[in-house]
């Protein structure tokens, strides 16, 4: 149970990684969209959905992944992808629809492909799960030791998908690790309102796996549970369903008025801030002093930047290419 | 008579159901717990009940089940923020009421809690956790039954026993079961599942059936009611201990000493933090252990004859 001192540090300078990234791409989202709100314009062109408050649940798995892990996120994926570790340039390339984007700039940014890391995302609730399913078969057939993790929300537990993808992973024993994110908003519907049950992690007992609640949004908690359903799953012991009770600071998407959150929720959520909380744990352990915490500030501030920054330079896909990356190419020979 | 109830939702959910074979008590499963509770209690007349709400709208599910079974009832007014401080401030709160009896549904912790709200509570702690060194495991009608009855008797019938009071330069915190120092520094996700974790503590009981530290001190033979044991892990001498749910294995202990009440210790400093009653809590450093009387605990049997 002794986490080592470069964990914990990784931990929070890709927390500061994430939330600046977020408020960068936040600041620049609104650009020319305006007076009229023409979600087409500018120099991010789509929807957007930010996931400040919801580090926690993403870097608390970082240091237990190895290369050729898999993982599938949701619309709300720029945490997940971070901690993993897919490029950042091409992230943010991709975010503002450029051809050295991960996706040639023609997925944006619910729609993020990354081979290595092998991470992918969607806007499709619950669309995530099976896939993560599949990797982790994959994996099993190939006799190699990497696990899929699978991130959702509270409200995708609901969907299908979840129940036939817990299902299968426990019937064939998958190394598969489901994650659910519980914000406890579902766009503007409150998890009371769309759930019978009161916790998604009491759901794995339905399926004969165990079942997880992280009761507060703190990178330590997450990271000592992530850590024993990961290495329960690369030890071929199965599929484990892990619930985690974090904060969406922010609307649902970027323009959203987010008047159905009450003032005081939104001010005790700001309260709990994790950035904070989590820079405060590591001082008070001596683990990082006032000019550590600058400096690693002062480093991922330059990484996102410099990341927008090539976003910005980097050419869009030519119109002449709207065809091409659309199938998979392949030769067969008869 | 007033008798006040606290269930706790989030217990019998924590990493244990990943690092040994702890099972999980789902929302729901405790809803049914504690209708049945309420049935038992509502069974004799002149019972109310004034119970803590919380987040997860476990209270809520047991009353609708229940039905008109259940007692007269209404929610303890105090806010809820969905972490043990409610347990505290309602526990506190019921004291002021002055009421007859204090259930709590839960695990160690949530009597743990309960117990720092009211040090002397007339406690019914009905067990929904993960180890329940503490809880009754009998049937909640019967328990429910039971408290009627001893809050209609002129009888007392709750025993007396030890608490452990942990003074650190965060504070003041109770311990029912035990207090011990544990080398992690960080409460992240709260259990203790390892031994080479433990460093010293003190446990209040060397129950034979009971799960965790109070196996371990149960090798060590029989505690006097008012003693507490001292234990120092470590060292190539092991006993046996069921540690958990499904864990069986030798925990290295160096030596122990039993304690009245009234003694005070100081912990070792050096190491991490100080785990209350199985979960990692407050900074180890400057820690100082006081033995004192604890809250009273319903004696199930002595309340049936009442009948």
């Amino acid at each position: 149970m002794d986490i080592p001192r470069e964990d914990l540090v990784d931990m929070y300078e890709t927390m500061v990684k994430i939330r600046r990234f977020e408020e960068r791409i936040k600041e620049i989202y609104f650009t020319d969209k305006l007076p009229a709100f023409d979600i087409a314009a500018g120099l991010i062109p789509g929807e957007m959905h930010l996931a400040a408050g919801q580090e926690p649940v993403a870097v608390g798995m970082r240091p237990h992944l190895k290369e050729g892990d898999a993982i599938t996120a949701t619309h709300r994926p720029h945490h997940v992808a971070i901690a993993q570790g897919v490029d950042l340039k091409m992230m943010a390339a991709e975010i503002f629809g450029r051809d050295t984007g991960l996706g040639h700039g023609k997925g944006g940014h619910m729609h993020l492909f990354s081979v290595q890391p092998n991470f992918g995302c969607s806007g499709i609730i619950g669309e995530g799960i099976p896939v993560a399913v599949g990797a982790a078969m994959a994996f099993r057939h190939k006799g190699s030791d990497n696990v899929a993790l699978s991130f959702f929300g509270e409200g995708a537990a609901n969907q299908g998908s979840f129940h036939e993808s817990l299902n299968l992973a426990a019937l064939w024993n998958l190394p598969v690790v489901f994650v659910c994110e519980d914000n406890a908003y579902a766009i503007s519907v409150p998890k009371t309102a769309s759930t019978a049950i009161a916790d998604n992690s009491d759901r794995a007992a339905a399926y004969g796996i165990p079942g997880v609640l992280v009761g507060t949004n703190d990178p330590v908690a997450v990271y000592e549970v992530m850590g024993e359903a990961i290495a329960r799953a690369r030890r071929g012991e199965g599929p484990s369903l892990v619930e985690i009770k974090t904060d969406r600071l922010w609307g649902h998407f970027e323009g959203d008025a987010d008047a159905y959150r009450s003032d005081e929720f939104k001010e005790d959520m700001a309260e709990r801030d994790p950035m904070n909380a989590y820079a405060k744990l590591l001082t008070d352990e001596g683990i990082l002093n006032e000019s550590d915490i600058a400096a690693i500030q002062q480093a991922m501030y330059d990484e996102v930047e410099e990341a927008i920054q090539f976003a910005q330079d980097s050419p869009y896909p030519e119109p002449e290419s709207a065809m091409e990356h659309v199938f998979a190419e392949r030769t067969v020979t008869l | 008579m007033l008798v006040g109830l606290v269930a706790n939702p989030t217990s019998s959910k924590d990493i244990r159901r990943l690092t040994m074979l702890a099972r999980v008590i789902d929302v729901e499963e405790k809803a049914n717990l504690v209708a049945r509770l309420l049935v038992g209690l509502g069974s004799e007349p002149g019972v109310e009940v004034l119970a803590i709400d919380d987040q997860a709208g476990l209270m809520r599910r047991a009353v609708r089940l229940a039905g008109p079974g259940a007692p007269p009832f209404d929610f303890v007014p105090i806010e809820i923020e969905g972490s043990e401080a409610d347990t505290r401030r309602a526990a506190a709160y019921l004291a002021e009421q002055d009421a007859a009896a204090l259930i709590t549904v839960g695990g160690d912790g949530t009597v743990r809690a309960a117990a720092e709200g009211w040090p002397r509570a007339p406690l019914v702690p009905v067990a929904a956790g993960t180890n329940n060194a503490f809880a009754l495991t009998d049937e909640p009608s019967v328990v429910g039954l039971a408290t009627a009855f001893a809050v209609s008797s002129s009888s007392d019938c709750f025993l007396p026993t030890t608490a452990i009071e942990v003074e650190t330069t965060e504070g003041r915190a109770l311990a029912v079961i035990d207090a011990v120092v544990v080398r992690s520094h960080w409460v992240g996700a709260g259990a203790i599942w390892e031994p080479a974790e433990l460093v010293e503590g003190l446990v209040t009981t060397s129950r034979r059936t009971a799960v965790g530290i109070a196996s371990v001190s149960a090798a060590f033979g029989p505690l006097q009611p008012t003693s507490v044991r001292h234990l120092h892990f470590g060292g190539n001498n092991t006993v046996r201990a069921v540690f958990g749910p499904g864990l069986v294995i030798d925990v290295p202990v160096t030596g122990h000493i039993d304690l009245p009440v009234g003694a005070e210790v100081a912990l070792a400093g050096e190491a991490g933090m100080v785990a209350l009653d199985g979960e990692r809590r407050l900074p180890a450093k400057s820690a100082l252990v006081r033995v004192v009387d604890g809250p009273r605990v319903l004696d199930l049997e002595k309340a049936l004859r009442v009948f």
